[in-house]
């Protein structure tokens, strides 16, 4: 077989969460009543206008600016004319011609190394309706709530590569709408959803392969899947003499494979025009300008400095960075200096981020502060309490909401560093396992740690387990 | 081009009345004519700085009319919804 290469774009749609809608003052929010935020204008009723909130477009041009992209001062709007039950008014406002913002750039980590991913555009639009079916009736129901919610399509160049790259840039276009707080990215409630072109071609080869659309991609994993499955059914053409047919195909996540939705032949005209009851987006530059110094430190930014300031590595940095309360965790005890960077980032990756998974809280609905874990973290660093009972005073805090010190002095954690009574406890110990300390010498090498734990358990917990080990061995040896 | 309205109003499911059919035609038609024009303009598709339009606060009103109100033209309603035949994205 030849050696392929995979070709992949991304088309991401995200529901920006703006308080109202898009076109209209109706609230906007998720999984309202059946058709009770509507109004005339959403539901494209003879007559109605349409006017462009004010927030929609500052939001896509901070977006934007987060993607490094050309901001097009002058745009507007543009018909976009489709059929469908759940788009009552027979056409999308969308932007063809001209975007909000152009020719941006997002740099990814993949497997350990940076890559650049060109944005080809941003644009705003509305979504449309949802048609829901009930097993109780024949048709199918639409309601409009969904109508007119806005929407912004950041459409980047095919530059990926591999399903790994397109996920590593799922994670960073989502990490980043997240620091913006521009949408809440709820992929369930399809707050988030993205349409993947594939194509393949041999490696080394100058020009793109036929591509192929998939619509229906509601997850990252069913992204990664549908790539996957994708360049594994153009190459299998390939290989088999076949040419590939450009086409729309509808990604199926339970069935794990994709089918032909359209063909090149039957796609869709949308007669695009400009939008006549809208008048022309015009942005001050100055307005551009205080939107670009809005945004806060991304995730991109924030690895490098990860990296460089604290010495993490790439993939620790990343799991803090796109993680904007434990970035926010992080640089809160960073900056009260108590501890190593290094420590504090162990605890957010290891416990820290366990409790928030076990309980499904996030971080800012838990008791913890940086100042409580920094302190935990301190008495470990200065050998007064063990890791172990470290990790016991941490869930007393998440429970009790203490002061790590104040449930320390009151479990009697305070760790044993006393060398007389340690030396004391291992003869002990040793005395009474005189088949382990015979079963070491002899060869095995594990009842050393047995030995330890032994130490540990007579202690309550309490000695110092870096001292214990070394008397132990010292012990041994002797 | 002869606009053939009949066809038209049954595609957009409208009835009209065979004796206001003429009528229709030549408005239909003077749009078209009007429509047929728009090629020869070829600054059509900058967008106007001058026309630059007010942008909305983002600020929710409540609504100003029920469900009810609202679903109140429409042939065919199911639990609050407007009902369709239905609509199923099958294998082409």
């Amino acid at each position: 077989m030849k050696a392929y290469e995979v070709v992949i774009g991304l088309e991401v749609h995200a529901e920006l969460n703006t308080a109202s809608k898009i076109y209209c003052s109706c609230r906007n929010s998720f999984g309202g009543v059946p058709n009770t935020q509507v109004c005339p204008v959403c539901m494209g009723l003879p007559g109605a206008l349409p006017t462009l909130n004010e927030a929609v477009v500052e939001y896509a041009v901070r977006m934007g600016h987060a993607l490094n992209c050309q901001i097009h001062t002058v745009c507007r709007q543009d018909r976009k004319n489709y059929f469908y039950p759940d788009l009552p008014k027979a056409y999308q406002i969308s932007q063809a011609e001209i975007p909000l913002c152009e020719n941006g750039y997002l740099d990814i980590l993949a497997d350990g190394e940076w890559k650049r991913i060109r944005v080809n555009r941003i644009h705003i639009e509305e979504d449309a309706g949802k048609l829901l079916h009930d097993d109780r009736y024949s048709g199918s129901l639409v309601d409009l709530n969904r109508c007119g919610v806005p929407l912004i399509e950041i459409v980047s160049e095919p530059d990926m590569r591999s399903s790994a790259e397109a996920k590593a840039y799922l994670d960073a276009i989502k990490s980043i709408l997240l620091y913006l707080g521009i949408s809440d990215c709820k992929m369930q409630e399809g707050s988030l959803r993205c349409d993947v072109n594939v194509s393949v071609r041999e490696k080394g080869a100058g020009a793109l392969g036929v591509r192929c659309e998939m619509k229906n991609v509601n997850s990252f994993r069913a992204a990664v899947r549908s790539i996957e499955y994708e360049a594994k059914r153009q190459i299998g053409i390939l290989e088999a003499g076949g040419t590939i047919q450009q086409e729309t195909r509808r990604w199926d996540d339970a069935k794990g494979r994709s089918f032909v939705m359209r063909t090149k032949e039957d796609a869709q005209d949308y007669r695009f025009f400009p939008e006549p009851d809208l008048g022309t987006i015009v942005l001050e530059p100055a307005k551009v300008q205080a939107l670009r110094e809005s945004i806060p430190e991304l995730p991109g930014a924030k690895v490098q400095r990860y990296q460089e300031d604290f010495g993490f590595s790439p993939t620790e940095a990343m799991l803090i960075a796109e993680h904007k309360e434990r970035a926010a965790l992080l640089d809160a005890c960073t900056e009260l200096g108590k501890c190593k960077p290094k420590s504090i980032c162990n605890w957010i990756l290891s416990d820290v981020a366990k409790y928030s998974n076990d309980t499904g809280k996030p971080i800012c609905e838990t008791p913890l502060t940086a100042e409580g874990l920094t302190t935990l973290i301190e008495q470990v660093e200065k050998g007064v309490i063990s890791n172990t009972a470290a990790r016991q005073v941490f869930a007393v805090m998440m429970e009790t909401a203490q002061e790590p010190l104040v449930i320390i002095e009151k479990l009697g954690l305070v760790q044993n560093s006393d060398r007389d009574f340690l030396e004391q406890l291992v003869t002990e110990i040793l005395a009474d396992h005189a088949k382990s300390v015979c079963d070491y010498k002899n060869g095995k090498t594990n009842a050393l740690g047995y030995l330890v734990g032994q130490c540990m358990k007579r202690s309550g917990g309490k000695a110092n387990p870096a001292m214990i080990r070394e008397l132990v061995a010292k012990k041994l040896h002797e | 081009m002869k606009i053939d309205i009949a066809h038209l109003a049954g595609l957009a499911h409208l009835h009209i009345d065979k004796e206001q059919l003429p009528q229709f035609e030549k408005d239909m038609q003077a749009i078209a004519d009007m429509m047929g024009q728009l090629p020869e303009l070829d600054d059509i598709l900058e967008p106007d700085a001058e026309n630059a339009m007010p942008l909305r606060a983002d600020v929710p009103e409540e609504n100003k009319f029920t469900r009810d109100e609202l679903l109140a033209n429409a042939p065919c309603t199911e639990s609050g919804c407007f009902a369709v035949p239905k609509i199923v994205e099958q294998e082409a």
